[in-house]
């Protein structure tokens, strides 16, 4: 046991019933004990916990000779209050989310953590671990047996109506045979604790099992808030399960050294984040179905370096969704023609396709009789009592006790998330309705023997003080492959908790997680200090391109990025302007209008400046904070929104912080303006402040972002932006006339952000060829246009499909301003010297198009554009309607 | 009888296809009652990789893919088979033709339940819901008054073949491809594949086994016979299972058992099964399919 270095007794107070019921404030009872407790006395693995932990807190609050147990008892209280204010924090730091409903215009809910991890003994994992594993083989041993000779069908031990009367089972893979004939690659288990400390599989999920991402997040979190309990209870890591699957869809690949994608239905499915996550922590390819495509019967990476080709796919797409030629013809998420690369033996799916309809409750009814004929041993982790209805014996011997029972379909339907029917919860009437509605179809129903969870210890801290309370768990547990024919099982888990009095569990009921702490007595690695940071175990093959998917929305993520930095500045300065109520500004009236419409900052229809200013400046801000856009303008907030949704999909290469201040930032402005009537002062108060923070969003793009392709594209669309935009402002300058009054020549040199650049060069000289000088053919000035083309052109020309030392095609017919020094230009500016800015006007306008003209180039060359899909000659997907 | 087959289908797309998979179901199946001589599968333009393989059935299935630019779309299965008769009291209209005793529908329906001792079936699983012939309520009360007065599965199936025949109006424009069986109960109109599919789902929803039959159909009437409708189009009709004696195959569309006209290409539980020639294309606007089949006699 770690002994604290600071001088403090070792037992300042007694770990037992009595400090359980102070600590709770008496709060817990029943069931709750039953975990905490063992015969009447704490359990020796929580008794550690609370040691080291109290132990942990006595050493933080150094300055006290000697501790009575209420104050330590108190003292603990405030350190787990403490923690459980750092979990908040730190999932919301980290941006996990899981989305209750997958569309597009509901907000991601943040992830939902409990403090306290539940820890299981290592005489209960043991019996976990062993049965786990022994189902996994049993699972994989089924599915090579119905897509090959059926003999579980013939024998009678699977009823086909289980089997092929479910939608997930895959006829057109029937005969297929997966590479080491490994179907499942990761399973995941749901485990249950009864009264009595026995461990039942509630349910087996084998198609695309989510929450490997969760699971190490949770981990990364409690650990680190309990190191010295963690270690000194032995529990083991995760790590070497994660790396163990990894290895083993490697030795699964034709290719020694394979490209691994995660093939994930996109930024809308509920557990994107872990999506995100994983492939970040893997060291695999983000993909979505659009990023994929099928040539030659392999499966192939769209990047922007062209095709790259893949060879594992671990996907988190449910199967139905994989190939709308072979199965959903509707899905636009799926790969035209995978599953028959995976017949060509192209390519590892994991898990291979087919295994939904091992998802179904009803097989658990069947799993004793299989695992004595396919392996000649009983099941070592008992399944929950389990009856299908098809088979008539169960169906009257169930029928009659349905009040002890919970009933549930035997076809499932995921999308609809069909809520278990529990017995003893329904009224005479609603049970004589479900008896009535199995007996006219049998088949499709299953009904369960209802168990009462076993709860584990969580702490409250909403209460001011913080209590220890306990609630209804459910563990996931894990199997992962090993190699071919071998599986481990993760020692560890992702318990869902219920809500407090509540007994059903599901994250999507507004349930909880917490960590799930394996006492193996093996704890490996005990060498290497418990990781503060996530490195990811595997890493991104060398030269595998951007997608293009990804390279679009980084663009875009920059062109944003851009145009919040030029919109809020503009909307300052006119605001600045707007209130300085100068007589001066008259002659500047017309080129804020005008700039002020080009950026979006007031809609076309709101009158001008000089008709009425008050009006204007209304307007303005009211569509500061008018995200969709509603006024007509497309201000500040709407491009925030546009930020968050590009922001969004690159979310695997941008560092935690930079999507934290994407999203704070425009919460922090939103809720300026949520009053009616703000002020101008208000207004430009947010404005400083957002500009602070886009600030510090490009510095995180400029500093923290590995220089690839991905970020060119992005530091391209900065550029292009701020070129467009930057070159309107002051050719309205010229054309306006703007340029040639004092405010004027001072709103320009603002807009730039280039005031001290050409105050320390010029003084206070109001001269135009100087402006020209500093703000268009400087090479110097980052803000100038020059400076900006040249650095563009530069990021274009490392791209990796151009040639060495060649400047690319896309630019090189384009005229653009770092080129320029031409008689031509000297022309304009002497004219302009004399009073006609139209040829330098034209010449500036020129650079719009060039600009616009390129983006579109680079869109066309490198984005992925295909049409959506159709399908011809197929059925869509009535089935059960 | 010999018979020739041709069947062509002809896609033209408005704008480029850029990318194209597709799955040609196309050949005709070897079986007792039918022998293939030859059959093959052209395709216009030349597909950059095609594969064919063979289904759990059996079947033959050609996959082919495009990854070049193309406007239309060619494929021309061609085959010639020999096809033997029923006997000559199987033959004609199915009110004048003779049945064999068969079993009781319900003792049918009885094997076909799962019972963990009792021998299997293959033909349990065209007993259950698949996408396009679900059992549901409204077959079931389709088919109700029937149950009730026929005995035997064979004359339950004659008796439903035939109303089918007598209340569907054949009607190539009420139903498309994806029209559930459901509505074309609804409209009583369809065409072959929504006649076979209404007729399979009734079926099931007894407990009853059938399956969808996608295949050729002779039109050019021998001498003396009548004309069949169907020349357009490839055919559907429905396979129904009896214990005794095994599948009988029964033509709602045309009153009649599937004989010597008849050629099967495959088996399915419904048409989501066998699709002739389905794919998922990127690009290519609108389209417009034209197919056309042939189906001709070589006497001598």
């Amino acid at each position: 046991m770690t002994q604290s270095t600071l001088p403090f007794p070792e037992r300042a107070f007694q770990i037992d019933h009595a400090f359980v019921n102070a600590l709770s404030k008496g709060a817990l009872s029943g069931s709750a004990e039953q975990m905490l407790l063992e015969h009447g006395t704490i359990a020796p693995h929580w008794r550690q916990f609370f040691e080291q932990v109290a132990g942990t807190s006595r050493a933080l609050r150094s300055g006290f000779d000697s501790v009575d147990d209420a104050d330590s008892i108190e003292s603990l209280r405030m350190r787990l209050a403490e923690a459980s204010a750092t979990v908040r924090r730190r999932v919301a730091d980290n941006g996990i989310t899981y989305n209750v409903y997958a569309d597009a215009s509901s907000q991601a809910r943040p992830w939902s953590l409990d403090l306290l991890p539940m820890i299981i003994p290592e005489s209960e994992w043991h019996i976990i671990e062993r049965g786990v594993l022994q189902r996994v083989h049993l699972l994989n041993d089924i599915l090579n047996d119905v897509y090959g000779e059926q003999t579980l069908l013939q024998r009678g031990l699977l009823p086909t109506a289980i089997v092929k009367g479910h939608p997930g089972f895959r006829h057109s893979v029937h005969g297929i045979r997966p590479p080491g004939d490994t179907h499942l690659h990761i399973v995941g288990f749901d485990l249950a604790r009864g009264p009595e400390g026995q461990w039942w599989v509630i349910s087996e999920r084998t198609d695309a099992p989510s929450g490997l991402g969760y699971l190490l997040e949770n981990r990364m979190i409690v650990s680190r808030l309990f190191p010295d309990a963690f270690s000194s209870l032995g529990v083991e890591r995760v790590v070497g399960a994660y790396k163990a699957l990894i290895a083993s869809l490697t030795a699964h690949s034709k290719n020694p050294s394979p490209h691994i994608v995660l093939l994930t239905p996109g930024p809308f499915n509920e557990t994107y984040f872990e999506h995100v996550y994983l492939a970040r922590y893997l060291g695999l390819t983000l993909a979505e179905g659009g990023d994929l495509v099928v040539r030659n019967e392999r499966v192939w990476l769209k990047t922007i370096k062209g095709l790259e080709a893949v060879d594992v796919i671990l996907r988190r797409l449910d199967d139905d969704f994989l190939d709308p030629l072979e199965f959903r013809s509707d899905s636009a998420l799926g790969v035209p023609g995978l599953i028959q690369a995976y017949r060509a033996g192209n390519v590892v799916l994991a898990n291979a396709p087919g295994s939904a309809w091992l998802e179904s409750s009803a097989v658990l009814a069947f799993l004793p009789r299989i695992a004595q004929a396919l392996r000649g041993e009983p099941l070592l982790l008992p399944s929950i009592a389990t009856w299908w209805c098809g088979e008539a014996a169960a169906m009257s011997s169930t029928l009659p006790q349905l009040e002890s029972l919970v009933v549930k379909p035997t076809y499932s339907d995921k999308a609809r998330r069909f809520v278990p029917a529990v017995g003893n919860e329904m009224s005479a009437r609603e049970r004589e309705q479900w008896q009535a509605r199995i007996k006219a179809s049998p088949e499709n129903f299953v009904t369960q023997a209802y168990l009462r969870l076993s709860h584990t210890p969580t702490f409250d801290a909403r209460s001011d003080a913080g209590m220890l309370n306990s609630r209804a768990a459910m563990v996931r547990v894990y199997a992962v492959s090993d190699g071919p024919g071998r599986w481990r099982v993760l020692p560890g888990g992702l318990a869902r908790v219920a809500p407090l009095g509540k007994e059903i569990v599901s994250m999507y009921r507004g349930g909880s997680s917490a960590d799930v702490w394996a006492i193996t007595g093996r704890a490996r690695d005990e060498g290497t200090p418990l990781a503060t940071t996530l490195t990811p175990i595997g890493s991104h093959r060398a030269g595998i391109g951007v997608t293009s998917r990804a390279a679009e929305n980084l663009f875009w993520f920059g062109r944003y990025t851009e145009r919040l930095d030029n919109t809020t500045r503009l909307a300052r300065i006119t605001l600045e302007a707007l209130s300085s109520n100068d007589e001066a500004l008259q002659s500047a009236q017309e080129w804020l209008s005008r700039v002020a419409v080009e950026n979006g900052l007031v809609a076309k229809e709101v009158p001008t400046m000089r008709q009425s200013a008050a009006v204007f400046e209304r307007a303005l801000i009211a569509s500061l904070a008018d995200r969709r856009a509603k006024l007509g303008a497309s201000s500040v907030a709407a491009i925030m929104s546009g930020l968050q949704a590009t922001a969004f999909s690159v979310r695997e290469r941008l560092a935690p912080e930079q999507w934290t201040l994407v999203t704070s930032s425009e919460q922090e402005f939103c809720a300026t303006f949520a009053n009616k009537s703000v002020s101008t002062q208000a207004s430009q108060r947010a404005l400083d402040r957002l500009g602070q923070h886009v600030m510090a969003m490009a510095g995180a793009q400029a500093d923290r972002m590995t220089r690839d392709d991905g970020w060119r594209m992005l530091s391209i669309g900065r550029h292009i932006e701020r070129l467009i935009t930057l070159t309107h402002a002051i050719a309205e300058a010229f054309d306006t006339g703007s340029i040639h009054s004092d405010t004027g020549f001072a709103l320009v040199l603002a807009f730039f952000d280039s005031t001290i650049t050409y105050r320390s060069r010029y003084l206070q000289r109001r001269d135009p060829q100087a402006l020209i000088e500093c703000l268009v053919l400087d090479t110097e000035n980052p803000r100038s246009l020059a400076w900006v083309s040249q650095t563009m052109q530069s990021r274009i020309a490392k791209l990796e499909n151009t040639p060495r030392g060649e400047l690319p095609e896309l630019l090189r017919e384009r005229f653009l301003p770092h080129q320029w020094r031409d008689r031509d230009l000297h022309d304009a500016l002497t004219r302009v010297a004399e009073g006609d800015a139209e040829k330098l006007v034209d010449r500036l306008r020129s650079i719009i198009d060039e600009a616009s003209g390129l983006s579109d180039v680079l869109s066309q060359r490198y984005f992925s554009h295909a049409e959506k899909a159709q399908t011809v000659g197929i059925a869509m997907n009535p089935w059960r309607d | 009888m010999k018979l020739s087959i041709t069947h062509e289908t002809h896609y033209r797309y408005t704008t480029d296809v850029e990318q194209a998979h597709h799955v040609a179901m196309l050949k005709p199946l070897p079986l007792a009652k039918q022998q293939v001589l030859w059959a093959s599968i052209a395709i216009s333009p030349l597909p950059e990789t095609q594969n064919e393989s063979l289904d759990a059935l059996g079947q033959s299935r050609l996959y082919f893919e495009f990854s070049s630019a193309h406007r239309e779309l060619l494929v021309t299965a061609r085959s010639e088979v020999i096809t033997w008769p029923l006997a000559p009291e199987q033959q004609g209209k199915l009110d004048q033709v003779v049945l064999p005793a068969s079993a009781a529908w319900g003792d049918v329906a009885e094997i076909l339940r799962y019972h963990p001792d009792a021998p299997f079936l293959d033909a349990r699983e065209f007993a259950l819901s698949s996408p396009l012939a679900p059992i549901s309520g409204s077959f079931a009360d389709y088919i109700s008054a029937l149950a009730h007065n026929h005995y035997q599965v064979l004359e339950l199936a004659r008796a439903l073949t035939q109303k089918i025949h007598f209340e569907f109006k054949y009607s190539p424009l009420a139903t498309d491809v994806h029209t559930p069986p459901a509505e074309a109960l609804a409209l009583k109109r369809g065409v072959c594949q929504d006649f076979a599919q209404v007729m399979i789902a009734c079926l099931r929803s007894l407990g009853l086994a059938a399956k969808y039959v996608s295949g050729y159909l002779l039109t050019q009437p021998p001498p003396g016979q009548m004309r069949l409708i169907g020349a357009d189009a490839s055919h559907a009709w429905v396979s129904v299972y009896c214990p005794q004696n095994g599948w009988f195959e029964f033509d709602p569309t045309n009153n009649c058992l599937a004989g010597e006209s008849h050629v099967v290409v495959a088996y399915g539980r419904d048409y989501s099964d066998v699709p002739p020639l389905r794919g998922v294309i990127r690009g290519g606007g609108a389209h417009e399919m034209k197919v056309s089949v042939t189906v001709m006699p070589e006497y001598g």
